[in-house]
């Protein structure tokens, strides 16, 4: 790819309706200074206030925040590729899966062609993700979409009753046992729950008790200069409670002393990856966690991460 | 009423007309690229002139050119300049030898220098009788200058000589893809040739592009491979809008000589919308009144025939959908697996109900029967019935039921058969659905019994163009292997022929001027050294075009 690694890349599937659209506009609208590459099936779904756009060309819509719109009408390994000549001006690509494609094959040749894999996220119906999940033609494509997502989300939960969310939550969850499960009721999520965090981690100090109180979110953060054992951090972190959605930051292993090891973490898939080397700057952990709300106590948070330096 | 003048007379041969009542005549006469009158000699030879041009037949068989009912006329474009590496019959390939060979011959034909790109299709280990992949040592000695890309058969391929890796960077360091394959020399990371999957696909999707005047330039070899088997009207069926942008610039050149009928993709459909009717205020997935009139008619010998819909992938691929499971499993191996439609049936229903409400014809690609049974679905939501007259075809429809072609009739749609599967892929059909339902492939039997109208297709290039093998495979089904796929379904030499005459000008609703030899008609014709309707089946294959002819005008003559 360019001279900076590689571009983070982010799969949104889900059957028709489940509300792919709406997410990908609102994230268009507040991308909050993040320079996105949305890949949309279609220019006609997205609905973007003229005012917003700053230069449309056949394939690819400039907005003036920054981000860029292209169509996946000439097939998806062009429109990717295309854009890794454009790979400086961008700092995450969003692929919409189309509503009856496999989000994980797409999250994979995001990964062959050099993009970093973000996360697969996978939208469900609240009113009818059920039905849809025994139509008789598309029925086992749906249940399919699920499985390889590593973030659920139950949309437009606003239109269905709690015991049934409760019920679609369990469902879900046993469609995906692998990914972790949120709420939403019209695709407003987060930047940092849906992209994975992307505020700098060497800031953390200052956003210690950050917590939204508007929203459904809270982060939970930590810092600290004393090393961490590896397979006591990988332990922990498989053991996360279901609510944690996100993690990101950097980490100082007593294994790996001499350079910084990364964490990403989205849904229960958490890697440790070797980062660039320490070099002059002091040695320190500095890593954030997103999530539902009340999904840990910050006690038996501090505590339990606490441990792993001892 | 004065007698027109013939222009040209043909005589002393079969002339097998396709007409049912009256099969043959004793002689034609043409007129200003028409057919001007057919019957016994003597009457024909009254519109004769000292201007007439007399064509002795001499045995040989004069009947209506053949109509490509399906294919892909983008890949001729492609594929004239590449060579052709595949196995037999479909290529010349029997060994590594001749795989030298036969580039070596379109190095040379195409006049090709250091550095210019040698690309070749069709290439198949199982083929060569060297019994080993080809390598870039094997390509080496005789390219040294030039990058080399065999095609993999399967299309998820290729093997690459050395300029070739050179040209992508790929080397003894290249990691192999999760899910690709790239072949190492024995005890050494070095790439031996073949690459596959994830490892080709940047590299298909980097090769260097033709420029459009590259492309146009093509126009007349592409027409070539029809002529030579003759095809006077060719089908590009599943157009893209850049493709569809080159095709009338390509019109409007005056480069066609063939009729070509695209259908352009239901996909594309929105992007075609903005771009030629940029004032209309739908959001794309309503057509504009003004857009219906652009359908149907030709302009410079293109013609918008109808709008291509997709609904599964391929059989062979299992990607098509089944309503029930194969025996065998799927392709990343899934248990249970009956492939899956590529679009939601909420789509399909508006879609199709938008573009019939404007009265433009539908084009299904089917394969399964699952499949089948949603555009059904869409096309009783829409309200369509036989008495519409819209002929909405249903291509392969490789594995309808019974109970679909009796809904067929109901709703006036016509399948576009692919017998010759039974040929390449018969076998492996019945491998992954059993006998009954795998030998059922395109079941003409069963459908013209029932009094449907259909049509047999090549889909170039996923076959060649070999009108033959499919009037072969029509009245045999005989598999690669020698056996029979689903004898109940062999038709007659006669209803083969009509579906690839004039049951495919019926689909194209140009019964009127083509299919047939009948007075008024369009003068498209094909002379072949022996007759369909005479020699036995096996020497169907054999039968070799001598002339084809587009509205009186000669677009192919063999030079042999």
């Amino acid at each position: 790819m360019s001279s900076r690694e590689s571009l983070p890349y982010t799969v949104i599937g889900g059957y028709l309706g489940a509300g792919k659209t709406t997410l990908l506009n609102n994230l268009l609208r507040n991308a909050d200074g993040l320079r996105l590459a949305v890949l949309i099936n279609d220019f006609g779904d997205i609905n973007i206030d003229a005012e917003l756009i700053e230069h449309q060309d056949g394939e690819t819509i400039s907005l003036a925040n920054g981000c860029i719109c292209c169509s996946l009408a000439d097939g998806f390994l062009l429109a990717l590729n295309k854009l890794r000549e454009r790979a400086d001006a961008i700092d995450h690509v969003v692929v919409e899966a189309s509503g009856v494609s496999d989000p994980v094959r797409i999250g994979q040749f995001g990964a062959i062609l050099g993009y970093e894999r973000a996360g697969v996220i996978v939208l469900a119906d609240a009113a009818d993700v059920r039905e849809k999940a025994t139509n008789k033609y598309v029925g086992e494509l749906v249940q399919r979409q699920f499985q390889g997502a590593d973030l659920v989300v139950l949309n437009k939960c606003d239109l269905v009753p709690q015991a049934a969310r409760v019920e679609l939550l369990a469902w879900l969850g046993q469609l995906a046992p692998n990914a972790r499960l949120l709420e939403s009721s019209n695709g407003q999520i987060p930047l940092d729950v849906l992209l994975g965090v992307y505020r700098d981690p060497s800031r953390i100090a200052d956003d210690a008790d950050s917590m939204d109180h508007a929203t459904a979110y809270e982060r939970w953060s930590f810092v600290s200069s004393e090393p961490l054992e590896r397979k006591r951090l990988e332990h922990w972190l498989s053991e996360l409670p279901d609510g944690i959605l996100r993690a990101k930051g950097v980490v100082n292993l007593l294994d790996s002393p001499r350079e910084r090891t990364v964490l990403q973490c989205v849904g229960r898939r958490c890697n440790l990856t070797p980062g660039a080397a320490w070099g002059d700057e002091q040695p320190a952990t500095r890593l954030v966690f997103i999530g539902a709300r009340e999904s840990m106590s910050r006690s038996a948070f501090e505590e339990q991460i606490a441990a792993l330096t001892r | 009423m004065s007698t027109q003048h013939a222009d040209t007379i043909y005589f002393n041969g079969p002339i097998v007309t396709m007409v049912d009542h009256r099969p043959e005549v004793e002689a034609i006469a043409i007129a200003s690229g028409r057919i001007l009158r057919t019957g016994e000699k003597a009457y024909v030879l009254e519109t004769a002139t000292v201007e007439t041009l007399f064509v002795d037949l001499g045995g040989n068989t004069l009947m209506p050119a053949f109509i490509d009912a399906h294919g892909h006329f983008m890949n001729a474009l492609q594929v004239v300049t590449w060579a052709n590496v595949s196995g037999k019959p479909v290529g010349p390939v029997g060994s590594i030898a001749d795989i030298i060979d036969v580039l070596k011959a379109h190095v040379e034909r195409r006049k090709l220098g250091p550095g210019e790109w040698i690309v070749g299709y069709g290439y198949d280990r199982t083929t060569l009788s060297d019994q080993r992949e080809l390598t870039r040592d094997d390509l080496d000695p005789h390219f040294p200058d030039n990058p080399v890309m065999l095609i993999h058969v399967s299309n998820h391929g290729a093997v690459l000589n050395s300029a070739a890796f050179g040209a992508f960077e790929i080397d003894a360091n290249t990691p192999t893809p999760a899910g690709g394959v790239i072949l190492r020399k024995p005890g050494s990371e070095e790439p031996a040739g073949l690459i596959m999957e994830t490892a080709f696909l940047p590299v298909f999707g980097n090769m260097p592009q033709p420029t459009e005047q590259e492309l146009l330039d093509t126009f007349p070899a592409a027409q070539e491979i029809y002529a030579s088997k003759g095809i006077t009207t060719v089908q590009e069926g599943a157009t893209h809008a850049k493709d569809l942008a080159l095709l009338r610039t390509a019109a409007n050149q005056d480069l066609l000589y063939l009729d070509l009928v695209s259908l352009p993709l239901i996909f594309e459909v929105p992007a075609m919308l903005r771009e030629y009717f940029p004032d209309s205020s739908g959001n794309g997935t309503v057509v504009p009144d003004a857009a219906t009139e652009h359908f149907g008619a030709y302009r410079n010998r293109l013609k918008l025939g109808g709008v291509k819909f997709l609904n599964d992938g391929s059989p062979q691929g299992k990607t098509a959908f089944w309503s029930k499971p194969l025996l065998t499993p799927g392709p990343d191996g899934q248990q249970n697996w009956r492939g899956e439609p590529t679009v939601p049936p909420e789509l399909l229903n508006k879609a199709v109900k938008e573009i019939a409400g404007k009265q433009i014809q539908l084009w299904c690609h089917c394969n399964g029967d699952a499949a089948i049974d949603m555009l059904l679905d869409a096309v009783a939501e829409a309200g369509i019935t036989a008495s519409d007259d819209r002929r909405d075809v249903v291509i392969h429809s490789q594995f309808v039921r019974d109970d679909q072609l009796d809904a067929y009739l109901k709703h006036g749609i016509s399948p576009s058969f692919f017998t010759v599967h039974a040929f390449f892929w018969g076998n492996l059909h019945i491998e992954n659905l059993g006998e009954e339902r795998g030998s059922r492939l395109s079941p003409m039997r069963s459908a013209i019994d029932r009094g449907i109208r259909c049509s047999n297709h090549n889909d170039f290039s996923v076959t060649p163009v070999e009108p033959m093998r499919m009037l072969w495979s029509a009245v045999t089904r005989t598999a690669r292997e020698g056996n029979v796929i689903g004898p109940q379904e062999r038709i007659s030499i006669w209803e083969a022929l009509k579906a690839i005459t004039i049951d495919a000008a019926w689909q194209y609703h140009e019964e009127d001027h083509k299919g047939t030899i009948e007075a008024g008609k369009l003068a498209d014709l094909v002379i072949l050294d022996k007759n369909p309707l005479t020699v036995p089946n096996d020497e169907l294959l054999s039968i070799t075009v001598m002339e084809t002819l587009k509205e009186g005008q000669t677009v192919y003559r063999n030079a042999g």
